[in-house]
């Protein structure tokens, strides 16, 4: 097989190691990066270092933070309600549902779900943070926001039966019809959801 | 059709009822069917994935595009499909580009009967599931999507009854998630085959003749718990027998009970028909089976799906083939394959006799 000078073959055999980057792709923004001007490199691979060096997870909650700053945002911000705590999977989800700005409590960031097959088990997510954080006794409400697929329901499923042990409201967020869709459109695995998931009128 | 297996490029009208394709081996005419199975379900029932080996292989081209126009009670509608070796595979409904394959599902139903359907009795339990399953998802897709979440769990849980070690806490949530896809698996399953049991004893009477009990039954390796068929209850029975059995499973490393473990028995006058019926016997329950389900189609989308019997018409006797021709003259868009006139006076209305020769369509008269 005929190789590249090492540097290249390198560089692509590092891009390949990304999620969704196959050889081909990687062999295609390998060569991107050599025809791009030097300095234009130089700042992807110092944006890369830099972000390595400075980003750290909070000490509480998993989130991202800088260094230095041993807690996130979220944690040191005092207009914050700290009675209750939302539990994602990950960084991106609690990101998301800060974009709502509705959500005006802590976050918990689990850094996965438990799955057997690839070997992930409770002991490998941050569960044992979480209940230190509970047994500050000042928490009055968990909400479970795992995705609503077969591993993200089983550990939110496992989670409830911990929390519930420490006598916390816990509640699970709800599934169905989306707002300002059409019921006409919705799927029929979700309208059974949301049927199942309904709520009283008051 | 085009460049679809042996077909270069083919526009074909149906009859609304009956059609015959005839034709040697290798001319095309499964090709055919294939075709419209892939319009319904968006791939082949021939291969498992790999659409690649689809497109015409003495062109040095590579793709193929399949095109339907289906008209229906329901309002008319076009289907297509362009599968790409470069690009994704894309699809199209009233020429409206969608994301999701799932979208299809439902849009174009069929029932096919293929040689080795007539092995479902003789065979082992999985394929009675496999054809159980196959039928009730292109009914529901909530079924579908149970299924696989099922699987998904099942799967979660053997790897972590093999690894068997301080797991008891995490099992209770497998074993509670599991029971729940689970109970909607097995209800689904008892109810499609109570419907069908009820159409299919009146086709097997009609097919032979005589007052036989005919009963496809749902044998769930659950049901000595079970006393009565609703979702909680069947879930408390399942999550009921996963603890009973927590033991063996640790020691067997795999789930012991469940839909994946279940029966369906076929049975005659309350014998099973897998240990006491004869060649003749399984093959008309089959049929029998097979026509029922175009009457459940009916009942639940109120349009009979399309009938495609691949290969199949030879195998079946002269008393049978005439029976299927009775039940869907006239009522049931049909097409079946033969190399072979299949009875020699088949004169129903609107029929179409059409020859098949290296991928070329051309209609009798």
């Amino acid at each position: 097989m005929i190789k590249y000078v090492e540097p290249v073959s390198r560089l692509i055999a590092e891009l390949n190691k990304l999620p969704g980057i196959g050889p081909k792709t990687a062999q295609r923004l390998a060569f991107h990066i050599l025809n791009i001007p030097a300095d234009e490199a130089r700042q992807l691979a110092d944006a890369i270092n830099t972000a390595r060096e400075r980003v750290r997870y909070c000490k509480t909650c998993g989130n991202l933070t800088e260094k230095g700053n041993e807690h996130c945002r979220y944690c040191t911000d005092p207009s914050r309600d700290r009675t209750v705590i939302c539990v994602v999977e990950e960084v991106r989800d609690a990101f998301a549902l800060e974009r709502m700005r509705e959500y005006k409590g802590m976050y918990h960031v689990l850094h996965g779900t438990i799955s057997p097959m690839e070997g992930v088990g409770p002991e490998d997510l941050t569960i044992k943070q979480l209940l230190t954080r509970l047994r500050g006794n000042k928490i009055k409400e968990v909400i479970l926001a795992t995705n609503p697929d077969v591993e993200g329901e089983a550990t939110a499923m496992y989670l409830a039966r911990l929390i519930k042990t420490f006598g916390i409201k816990v509640t699970r967020i709800a599934h169905g019809v989306p707002v300002g869709g059409d019921l006409e459109y919705a799927d029929e695995v979700t309208l059974a959801r949301a049927i199942e998931g309904r709520i009283e009128v008051s | 059709m085009e460049n679809f297996r042996n077909y270069k490029r083919e526009d074909f009208f149906c009859s609304p009822f009956l059609n015959i394709l005839i034709g040697g081996n290798a001319e095309g005419k499964s090709n055919f069917l294939e075709a419209i199975f892939y319009l319904s379900n968006g791939h082949s029932y021939r291969l498992n994935g790999g659409d690649r080996v689809l497109i015409y292989n003495k062109s040095n081209l590579n793709y193929f595009k399949l095109y339907g126009e289906i008209e229906s009670d329901k309002g008319d509608l076009t289907l297509d499909f362009r599968f790409d070796v470069k690009r994704k595979k894309k699809v199209y409904i009233n020429k409206q580009e969608i994301e999701k394959l799932s979208d299809i599902w439902g849009l174009l139903n069929v029932v096919i009967f293929i040689p080795e359907h007539l092995d479902i009795i003789k065979g082992p339990p999985e394929s009675r599931r496999k054809f159980l399953d196959d039928e009730i998802s292109q009914l529901s897709k909530a079924y579908r999507r149970d299924l696989y979440n099922y699987k998904r769990t099942l799967g979660q849980r053997n790897y972590l009854l093999k690894e068997a070690k301080n797991i008891s806490d995490q099992l209770n949530v497998w074993d509670k998630q599991l029971s729940l896809s689970g109970a909607r698996i097995i209800v689904s399953r008892k109810r499609f085959l109570e419907k069908l049991t009820f159409e299919a004893e009146k086709i097997n009477r009609c097919i032979t003749g005589k007052e036989d009990n005919f009963e496809i039954k749902y044998r769930s390796s659950i049901e000595n718990d079970i006393n009565e068929w609703e979702l909680p209850e069947v879930a408390n029975a399942f999550l009921f027998n996963l603890k009973k059995r927590r033991k063996a499973e640790i020691e067997a490393g795999v789930t012991l009970v469940g839909p994946h473990r279940d029966e369906i028995k076929f049975k005659l006058n309350d014998e099973d028909l897998k240990i006491y019926g004869s060649q003749g016997q399984q093959k008309t329950a089959v049929l029998a089976a097979k026509l029922g389900e175009l009457e459940i189609y009916k009942s639940e989308t109120g349009e009979y799906p399309l009938l495609l019997l691949d290969d199949i018409f030879s195998e079946l006797d002269e008393e049978r083939q005439i029976a299927v021709l009775k039940m869907i003259d006239n009522r049931i868009q049909t097409f079946i394959t033969s190399t072979a006139l299949p009875v020699s006076n088949i004169n129903s209305v609107g029929r179409k006799i059409i020859n098949v020769k290296e991928g070329t369509l051309t209609c009798k008269d």
